[in-house]
């Protein structure tokens, strides 16, 4: 069962916990889908002076109750959050209100606190905070894990406010209203998403993967993760979601292609045009197989060279078992997780009929034959006769899997040299072209390297390598 | 499918028949009758590849052969048949060198002692089992199941004194297993008899028959006039 790791967008409203590990084990790295960094800076301050003076004409009196009103605020977060090191933020709230009153007493008040915040490899971490009084304070924000500051987002946004008014309220007071608002606003964020691709560093190994992703333009500019009752625009048009530099995504969400094993790549979705949004994205590797069966006369030569006693060995071991006149057969799978759908993209219909079934190669039913006789005994006298693509066979002795490219010397090809082989299966021959020859020439399409110093089936399941990922 | 047709078949115009795989020279007493590995020959009703041919068993041999297929199927080192003890047990570790590889084989042999009576077993357990069954006069018999690829083969062969005398047959029990194989898997239900030898003091002396499993045909029909190292004569492959 295939399973897709997807960053559930915050679009969704759900804190969701983005530490999770995506990884696979099958290989010798471990691929995953992960959050590399977020960052994030918001800076923000806001100056609010409202002045009630007297205006008394008409029907009113000035009663001098008049004043002054001043509230400033001074606010900054910012934090940098990196995979596997952890993360550093800090905080920054200070406040202040003055009052003047119509005959010039002030009052007034002030606060603030400054947080530092510090996050480890989990996520998990505190924020100390210092009151302006000098008192500390833990956790003052509520929020001990980076996982409920990352929006999976990107972010560069500016909104200022600058307004003055002036109100005459005299039609039924002697108190006018004047004043002014000056705020700045700016914050930036970006999460940053990549794939590593997992596996070995294996030269044009290409694996096929599949990606997905989301994104929604956020339209309330001070909104903040996790933008909880945010107004958000989803992008519907999904090919204006690019993922980092490997393309836009298809219509239906997806893009399908083809990474080297061992790398690392950039997945973070982009929305041109879009300042502010916040996205998903998920990833799928699909590993492709090469595997090779072999029935074996004696599976356990030479093992099995004490248990006979003072009889010997049944005529025709360890090659051929003359009695079930079986002289083994090896033959071959080319597999691979990705969906038939998809692979039908990378080749023909009458390839990919090879793909997930087991073929052998040997000679046309009754039409080619074998002395054993000779060939045991004076090894290289051969027989010839038309050879065919046959399906796969019963009694499998040795089962081996190789993990093999997708495309660049992968499935693909393999598939096409068995579509090849099955037009124009040539002439077999036990000697140059039988079944094992065939075995080791797809594997070698396939880039995997099997040793022919034997091409009995015998000798070749014995000394086959082990599997390999 | 299996990726050859195997072909047999000795030259028509050949005005003897040899038992192949074994060194011609030796075979001047051996006269064969038989010698088609393709098909093979119909079969005669009298040599049908049974344990039931009465022509080939004795009702005691068939009885010993049908109790052995049970017996040896759950043995392990530490277990023997059904009322011996254990007596000794030891690992023996060889190399070989095939194909180029060295090979680690190990084995455990185990002895066990029947308590009702003056018998004993030896045990050999590995890739395949071996066993070894002796009276008090080193009469019994020997006895081996050995992985094929088509499934089990099973070796039995009366002992007198020590040294084969009597009948000597494999039966194939065409129960592939897959990938791992064990005996206590094997299944003789329906096994084929695919050899039958007749010994006489450590010698082949009297039928050697070979039958194709598939369709019961005769591979191969021989009489041995003389006593015949067989081992010795035997050919391995280069």
């Amino acid at each position: 069962m295939k399973k897709i790791f997807l960053s559930i967008g915050l679009m969704l409203g759900v804190a969701t916990a983005f530490a999770t590990t995506q990884t696979k084990t099958t290989q010798d790295k471990p691929w995953r889908v992960y959050l590399l960094s977020d960052v994030q800076n918001k800076t923000g301050t806001t100056y609010y002076k409202d002045e009630v003076y007297e205006n008394a004409w008409g029907n009113f009196e000035a009663d001098d109750d008049g004043g002054t009103s001043e509230n400033q605020t001074w606010v900054n977060y910012n934090h940098f959050w990196l995979d596997g090191i952890g993360g550093v933020g800090g905080e920054y709230n200070n406040w202040q209100n003055d009052y003047w009153d119509y005959q010039g007493n002030h009052y007034g008040s002030a606060g603030g606190m400054t947080g530092n915040i510090t996050w480890d490899e989990t996520g998990y971490g505190e924020e100390i905070g210092l009151n302006n009084d000098g008192t500390t304070i833990t956790g003052f924000t509520n929020s001990r894990t980076v996982w409920g500051r990352i929006g999976n987002e990107h972010c560069n946004v500016s909104d200022p406010v600058n307004q003055t008014w002036d109100n005459d309220y005299s039609a039924w007071d002697d108190d006018n209203d004047r004043g002014s608002q000056h705020d700045t606003y700016t914050r930036t964020a970006d999460s940053v998403w990549h794939v590593q691709t997992g596996g070995k560093s294996i030269p044009g190994r290409q694996s096929l993967w599949q990606f997905s992703g989301s994104a929604s333009e956020i339209l309330d500019k001070r909104a903040v993760p996790q933008f909880y009752g945010a107004n958000m625009r989803e992008i519907t048009n999904k090919t204006q979601i690019a993922l980092g530099s490997l393309g836009n995504l298809k219509a239906d969400g997806n893009l399908w292609l083809t990474l080297p094993d061992d790398v690392e790549k950039d997945i973070t979705p982009t929305v041109a045009g879009k300042d502010f949004f916040t996205f998903s994205v998920g990833g799928q590797k699909y590993l492709s197989h090469y595997e090779v069966f072999v029935r074996q006369p004696y599976p356990n030569y030479p093992n099995d060279v004490t248990w006979y006693g003072p009889y010997g060995p049944p005529l025709g071991w360890p090659v051929y078992n003359l009695s079930a006149t079986d002289a083994g057969h090896a033959w071959w799978k080319i597999s691979t997780e990705a969906p038939m759908d998809i692979v039908s993209q990378y080749t023909t219909t009458n390839c990919s009929r090879w793909i997930n079934a087991e073929a052998g190669y040997g000679p046309r039913d009754g039409e080619a034959s074998i002395d054993w006789w000779s060939f045991f005994l004076l090894q290289g006298f051969n027989k010839q006769g038309p050879g065919k693509v046959y399906g796969g066979s019963a009694g499998v002795t040795v089962h081996k899997t190789y993990v093999i490219s997708f495309q660049g010397k992968g499935a693909i090809d393999g598939v096409n040299h068995v579509e090849n082989l099955s037009n124009i299966p040539g002439t077999w021959d036990t000697g140059y072209h039988n079944c094992v020859h065939e075995v080791v020439i797809i594997g070698k399409t396939t880039s995997v390297q099997l040793p022919l110093s034997d091409t009995t089936p015998e000798g070749f399941g014995f000394n086959l390598p082990p599997d390999s990922n | 499918m299996s990726c050859v047709t195997p072909l047999f078949s000795q030259p028509a115009h050949a005005e003897r028949l040899f038992v192949p795989f074994m060194n011609k020279e030796s075979q001047s007493n051996v006269i064969v009758s038989v010698s088609d590995f393709g098909s093979g020959q119909t079969c005669p009703d009298q040599f049908t590849n049974s344990l039931s041919n009465t022509n080939l068993f004795s009702l005691e041999t068939q009885e010993e052969v049908r109790s052995a297929f049970s017996k040896y199927k759950l043995v392990t080192p530490t277990r023997g048949p059904s009322g011996t003890i254990l007596v000794d047990s030891f690992k023996t570790n060889y190399q070989l060198k095939i194909y180029n590889k060295v090979v680690n084989s190990e084995e455990i042999i185990s002895i066990f002692q029947y308590t009702n009576r003056d018998g004993r077993e030896l045990i050999k357990y590995g890739s395949g089992l071996w066993a070894e069954y002796r009276n008090a006069s080193n009469d019994g018999y020997n006895f081996s199941f050995n992985r094929t690829g088509v499934g089990t083969q099973l070796g039995f062969g009366e002992v007198k004194n020590n040294k084969p005398s009597g009948v000597f047959v494999r039966f194939e029990d065409m129960h592939p297993q897959g990938i791992s194989w064990s005996p206590k898997d094997a299944d003789f239900i329906d096994s084929r008899l695919s050899e039958y030898r007749q010994y006489t003091n450590g010698f082949v002396l009297g039928k050697f028959l070979m039958w194709n499993v598939n369709n019961g045909n005769l591979l191969i029909k021989a009489e041995y006039t003389a006593p015949y190292d067989w081992k010795k004569n035997l050919l391995q492959p280069k």
